[in-house]
């Protein structure tokens, strides 16, 4: 400790550009984590918010919820199945409206008394041609009140309320009275997938006497929404990247800091420094700087969350800024290796120029 | 009496891709407590890697190296460390003093080295520095300091544990005769006043006259 801080403050300037430029990093991943994780619940909040691990969906929808159409034989299963199971319809279409342009929903009825249920945070419960639309159709101009017509089935419904934390596959869930749904098909109530309150044990054995239908995890209903795997993978791929560039730029610049001082680390040891000593101190030196420029970069991101636009999807969890923290600290670790072993290396010979 | 350090028969070789190169070939002398002894010959005769024997970086091929009459030729790297640390005070051709710290802190270091009370330690720090007349440099980076100054700090480093030997690599060559001559004088009476033993290697022959003997290296042996 001694050395390492006695170091750090005699060589601020060299110290604060490495600190410098792990800070810019560390923001750039809090940044980019909490932007994938942002949309990621821009693009299906309505899935996360529902707090169930298991779905029952057509074996043939290839996860795809709007493509899933469970069979009144797989219905019977569920619902004579010993856990709490609530269906649900769902498939995505579009409001048209005379003078603006029209609005991708994605509509939904469920039994607004299951636990699946949406939260109203203005207005009431639809009753018969009345729909609860999420909060963002404000943003189109749309209010209590007005009357929307539906594309698909060219049925009007008037706005009775907004909920929160309502989206899928990035669009708001309009949810419509049981009523109209069936008459949307005819008199039958179309259920595109279940949502399970159960454990995995018990999915599994649902999963077991289904006929057509299969039981898959949240993470595979997400992963099966258009466009979410791609937008997830592409974020996930620039923040990997970012901790092994991290990684790289950390290594780099400590190994020419290292040997610059080789001659130092050599006359220590020549003075009869332990190795450990010399290691300890390089080590405390990149653990005050990540410690530095990470509390730097959480401060920052967190202030620029608050600043930021209405409509840009951003959340950062407390998890997320510790993992991640966790991480760069991890991968600062691991850049100071290459100069840890050049440490434990040095010759003091060769720094007083004696021996040979 | 008895030396407080004793080569015996030291040899030492060097294998050069295919070639054994052999600097030291039969080195025999003691250094008894309270003398100062210079050690003198031409480039290549041997003196620096005498000196890395004699200060523990270099284990001998061949012979004994008795330090306060333990041997210590076979010691292994951590033993050999331990020596350096406690037993052993090096003096370099520049002063090589850490630039990021102060004076007083080049020799509070060694005492954290040590792991020793740091109380004591800084009452000796202060007054091995008073005594080499750097008192009012106690707080300043080497940078401030003038290259005579920083020698002297570099005396006081190798003092600070208390060493049973001291070794000078040539510690005038980066300093003018007058500082030149006020460091080895002020080493001398250091070596004097606590007892200690000392070994210098030097080119430069006005220093001779404050050492009780000089040795003479001439490839690889004693002459």
């Amino acid at each position: 400790m001694f050395l390492a801080l006695k170091e750090l403050r005699y060589e601020k300037t060299r110290y604060a550009l490495v600190a410098g430029i792990m800070f810019l990093i560390s923001f750039l991943v809090l940044f980019v984590s909490g932007l994938a994780q942002g949309l990621a619940f821009n693009n299906a909040s309505s899935l996360e918010t529902m707090n169930v691990d298991h779905f029952v969906l057509d074996e043939d929808a290839e996860h795809q919820l709007t493509r899933s159409l469970v069979s009144d034989e797989d219905q019977q299963v569920i619902q004579d199945g010993e856990v709490e199971a609530t269906p649900f319809g769902l498939h995505m279409t579009m409001l048209i409206r005379e003078e603006a342009s029209n609005v991708d929903v994605a509509m939904m009825s469920v039994d607004l008394n299951s636990p699946i249920a949406p939260t109203v945070i203005e207005g009431q419960t639809p009753s018969e041609g009345q729909a609860l639309i999420h909060e963002s159709i404000q943003e189109e101009g749309i209010e209590i009140g007005d009357v929307v017509t539906d594309n698909a089935s060219d049925m009007e419904f008037e706005v009775s309320g907004f909920t929160e934390d309502q989206t899928f596959s990035h669009a708001p869930i309009m949810h419509v009275h049981e009523d109209d749904w069936r008459e949307m098909r005819d008199g039958e109530f179309i259920v595109s997938a279940a949502a399970l309150h159960g454990s995995d044990e018990e999915a599994a054995q649902i999963d077991e006497q289904l006929a057509d239908s299969e039981v898959i995890t949240l993470d595979e209903a997400l992963a099966g929404i258009p466009g979410y795997s791609a937008e997830q993978g592409s974020l996930t791929m620039m923040i990997v990247f970012l901790y092994i560039i991290a990684a790289f730029v950390l290594a780099a610049f400590f190994y020419v800091i290292t040997i610059q001082k080789l001659n130092q680390f050599g006359i220590m040891k020549a003075i009869g420094s332990p190795v450990s000593v010399l290691a300890k101190s390089l080590l405390v030196q990149v653990m005050v700087l990540s410690a530095v420029s990470l509390t730097l970069a959480i401060v920052v991101t967190l202030g620029a969350s608050q600043i930021m636009p209405e409509g840009l999807p951003f959340q950062l969890t407390g998890t997320m800024v510790a993992i991640s923290a966790g991480l760069f600290f991890l991968t600062a670790i691991v850049g100071s290796l290459l100069s840890l072993y050049k440490v434990a290396k040095v010759d003091a010979l060769e720094a007083i120029g004696g021996g040979k | 009496m008895n030396a407080k350090l004793s080569l015996q028969h030291v040899q030492k070789t060097f294998t050069d891709g295919d070639r054994t190169l052999t600097v030291l070939k039969d080195v025999s002398f003691d250094i008894f407590p309270g003398e100062f002894v210079a050690i003198v010959g031409p480039s290549g005769s041997g003196k620096s890697t005498m000196l890395s024997i004699a200060g523990a970086l270099l284990s001998p091929t061949s012979g004994k190296l008795l330090l306060d009459g333990k041997n210590i030729a076979d010691a292994s790297e951590k033993e050999r460390q331990l020596i350096r640390l406690h037993q052993i005070g090096f003096i370099f051709q520049s002063s090589h003093l850490l630039p990021y710290l102060t004076v007083k802190d080049q020799l509070m270091l060694m005492t954290r080295l040590s792991k020793e009370s740091k109380k004591d330690a800084e009452q000796r720090a202060e007054r091995l520095l008073t005594e080499l007349g750097l008192r009012h440099r106690l707080h300043q980076y080497p940078e401030r300091l003038s290259g005579g100054e920083r020698q002297r700090v570099a005396i006081a480093r190798a003092w600070m544990n208390e060493p049973d030997l001291i070794l000078a690599d040539e510690p005038t060559a980066s300093l003018d005769t007058e500082r030149g001559q006020h460091v080895i004088e002020q080493l001398a009476h250091q070596v004097k006043q606590q007892k200690r033993a000392a070994i210098m290697v030097t080119h430069d022959e006005r220093m001779l006259t404050y050492c009780d003997r000089i040795i003479t290296l001439e490839d690889g042996a004693v002459s």
